[in-house]
């Protein structure tokens, strides 16, 4: 493994460039090496076979030997060989990782999973979106009183504190993260869940933020990611590469998170899958995490599509087959349409598409605590299906997805929780209620297979 | 030849073809104007048109400009006095704590297909930054991109320096990004949000006072 002392050291000697011709070699290298693989989506198989995983990481380990990263703090390139990609794949796969996070009842175990596997990715649930202050702490609970939900992935971001915006950088930035971190534990209290998973550190991204946060005592190793993760495309800077050695130096694991966006610089879903491999292997490279997690969605911000559930089992079963970190991905839908059927089908055909190839922990994102029982229980009913029966369920959904979306209103901004639930009673609005039910039995008549334990009310 | 040789090798990203065929082009005297009009600009809305269909990305965007401006750079010399009347200087940039560029890459490509002069000055950019670059280059309209909650503010401080510099008329701020939105502009003075990188130039045609070109 290549150390993070290392990185810096090819921060400051690696050929110095505009970020542009950066971006540019990113676009041209990803185009010739994917028609080099012969790597072609198919949107007929959601969850690609072996052959198209085996081209997905044989391409991002050229990508990523003749690309490599960018230090936006040096204006340099970081340079690999080949045979360094090779090795932290290898040493991956060789000395399987684990990870518990959470601590008493709430403990919870991560390792590698694949897609034969039978048993259920770990959820982990959380937010996509601001948070209002007024409803901080009940989305919280609405999301911990759910028994099936393991941790929180990312606790989400407040907008404002009694009228006090965190700004990026300043004091308003920590005083935030510490209110926000107070909510959070009482919000885990309340559904009397206190040892649970909190996820990624969200609304403090400065280093000595985080520092600041760390030390108060509201976050610890059980409970707490840091961000280390490279910004699309392969980039970084100087506050990652110290955010990785203080949790390398302090028993802490980064949150190790690769970002690809379709029709960005890696182009086409077939370039985005390498990207996205390309970007977390770039990021185990000086993060030496526990686990990886994915994200993708296209330009616009929309995500749970058939491009997008390609994009992920590709480089999802790349991993599976190459690297065998635990891998983590998120459960997403265009979220401009929350609330709908819409958002819902999206959400199970991510998370269909991810726990069919081989993903160990997901994260509904943006649902509420409703929608992510329905989603945990479908998960387990998918978990070693085999994957023609999951594509066949896949292209059902995805269809009806086409079918419905223009009979639904799509919003400028998310709708937010005080619009699906009673915030007193905790519990959903009839109308809310109806659509989650309407959407549960109609993705039953698809295919989807849930256990008699679903309740719905 | 044909200046539509000239649209089509842009089109086609084809770089040493496109110069030497606008080389060849002012060689053999044929109008500069409509060498820049119905070769290069032409050229350069078939990108524009491949990308919308999806048949182009966002590397064949930036590539495609990156052409254009090598082959306006040939034909700029030849062009008669008055001829080349930019739309507007705007200026770009990711806010201070972001690191996120691909969506004013996107605003960054199609202003400069509607005839904007636009310079990127970069993520993570500290509000004074955009300020002195927006003085030093004269730009019409700053544009601040915000991916995250706790950037967003950032914009509104680059609004507070104009206003207590005493040059708040001097330049237009618009703002883009995850997190703004139309009321996110109003609440910190902006001159306007933008959706996406379309919705952009009609923003800024309208803040120039001109009819849109998207």
């Amino acid at each position: 493994m290549i150390s993070i002392l290392e990185f810096q050291r090819r921060s400051e000697t690696g050929p110095v460039m505009e970020v542009n011709d950066f971006d540019m070699l990113v676009g041209k290298r990803m185009r010739e090496i994917v028609k080099k693989y012969g790597i072609t989506y198919n949107p007929e198989e959601l969850v690609v076979d072996d052959e198209t995983a085996d081209k997905v990481f044989q391409a991002a380990v050229e990508y990523m030997s003749t690309v490599g990263l960018y230090n936006v703090s040096t204006f340099r390139q970081i340079q690999f060989t080949k045979e360094e990609i090779e090795e932290i794949a290898r040493d991956y796969r060789e000395n399987h990782r684990t990870q518990v996070f959470g601590t008493g009842k709430e403990e919870i175990l991560i390792k590698p999973r694949t897609s034969q596997d039978t048993w259920a990715p770990i959820a982990m649930v959380g937010s996509t979106g601001p948070i209002q202050q007024d409803w901080h702490i009940p989305f919280t609970q609405l999301l911990a009183q759910e028994p099936t939900n393991h941790g929180l992935g990312c606790s989400g971001c407040g907008v404002s504190v009694d009228g006090i915006e965190p700004k990026a950088g300043t004091v308003t930035e920590l005083h935030c993260a510490l209110w926000e971190q107070e909510a959070l534990l009482e919000g885990l209290r309340r559904a009397g869940r206190e040892g649970m998973h909190l996820g990624v550190l969200a609304t403090v991204f400065t280093f000595g933020g985080v520092a600041a946060v760390m030390q108060n005592g509201l976050r610890n190793k059980y409970n707490t990611q840091l961000g280390i993760h490279l910004m699309a495309e392969q980039k970084l800077d100087y506050s990652r590469l110290l955010t990785a050695y203080f949790c390398e130096q302090n028993g802490m694991q980064p949150w190790t998170s690769a970002t690809a966006i379709i029709g960005g610089l890696t182009g086409s879903p077939a370039g985005t899958a390498v990207g996205l491999l390309g970007n977390l292997i770039g990021q185990l490279a000086f993060g030496h995490g526990n686990l990886g997690s994915l994200f993708t969605s296209h330009l616009g911000g929309n995500s749970g599509t058939r491009e997008a559930c390609w994009v992920y089992s590709a480089a999802g079963r790349a991993v599976e087959r190459h690297i065998q970190v635990p891998l983590g991905g998120t459960a997403s839908a265009n979220h401009y349409y929350r609330g709908t059927r819409v958002c819902f089908y999206q959400q199970l055909a991510s998370m269909t598409a991810l726990t069919a190839s081989g993903l160990a922990y997901l994260w509904s994102v943006g649902a509420t605590g409703l929608e992510t029982r329905v989603c945990v229980n479908a998960m387990q009913g998918i978990s070693g299906m085999p994957r023609d029966k999951v594509n066949t369920l896949l292209n059902t959904i995805l269809a009806k997805v086409d079918e419905v979306m223009p009979e639904e209103t799509r919003t400028e901004r998310y709708r937010e929780l005080p619009e699906f639930y009673d915030l007193k009673t905790l519990k959903p609005k009839p109308e809310f209620l109806a659509t989650v039910k309407q959407a549960t039995e109609d993705l039953a008549d698809m295919g989807v297979p849930y256990s008699s334990e679903l309740v719905i009310d | 030849m044909n200046v539509s040789d000239i649209t089509e090798a842009i089109a086609d990203l084809e770089d040493e073809r496109a110069l030497s065929l606008v080389e060849e082009a002012l060689a053999a005297g044929l109008d500069p104007v409509d060498i820049l009009q119905n070769g290069i600009v032409a050229g350069l809305r078939e990108i524009g048109r491949r990308f919308d269909a999806e048949e182009y990305y966002l590397a064949e965007l930036m590539m495609g400009g990156k052409l254009s401006q090598e082959c306006i750079a040939l034909v700029e010399p030849h062009m008669p006095a008055g001829s080349g009347a930019k739309s507007g200087v705007v200026i770009l940039g990711a806010v201070q704590g972001d690191l996120h560029d691909i969506g004013y890459k996107l605003v960054s490509t199609q202003l400069k297909l509607a005839g904007y002069e636009v310079h990127e000055i970069g993520v993570n950019v500290a509000p004074m930054t955009f300020v002195q670059k927006a003085q030093e280059l004269k730009a019409d309209i700053i544009g601040l991109s915000a991916f995250l909650i706790t950037t967003l503010p950032l914009c509104g401080e680059v609004v507070n320096y104009l206003r207590d510099m005493g040059i708040r008329d001097n330049h237009r701020v618009i703002i883009g990004g995850a997190e703004a939105s139309h009321g996110a502009s109003e609440s910190m003075g902006c001159d306007g949000y933008a959706p996406n990188a379309v919705q952009s130039v009609i923003l800024c045609d309208r803040l120039m006072g001109r009819a849109a070109t998207a």
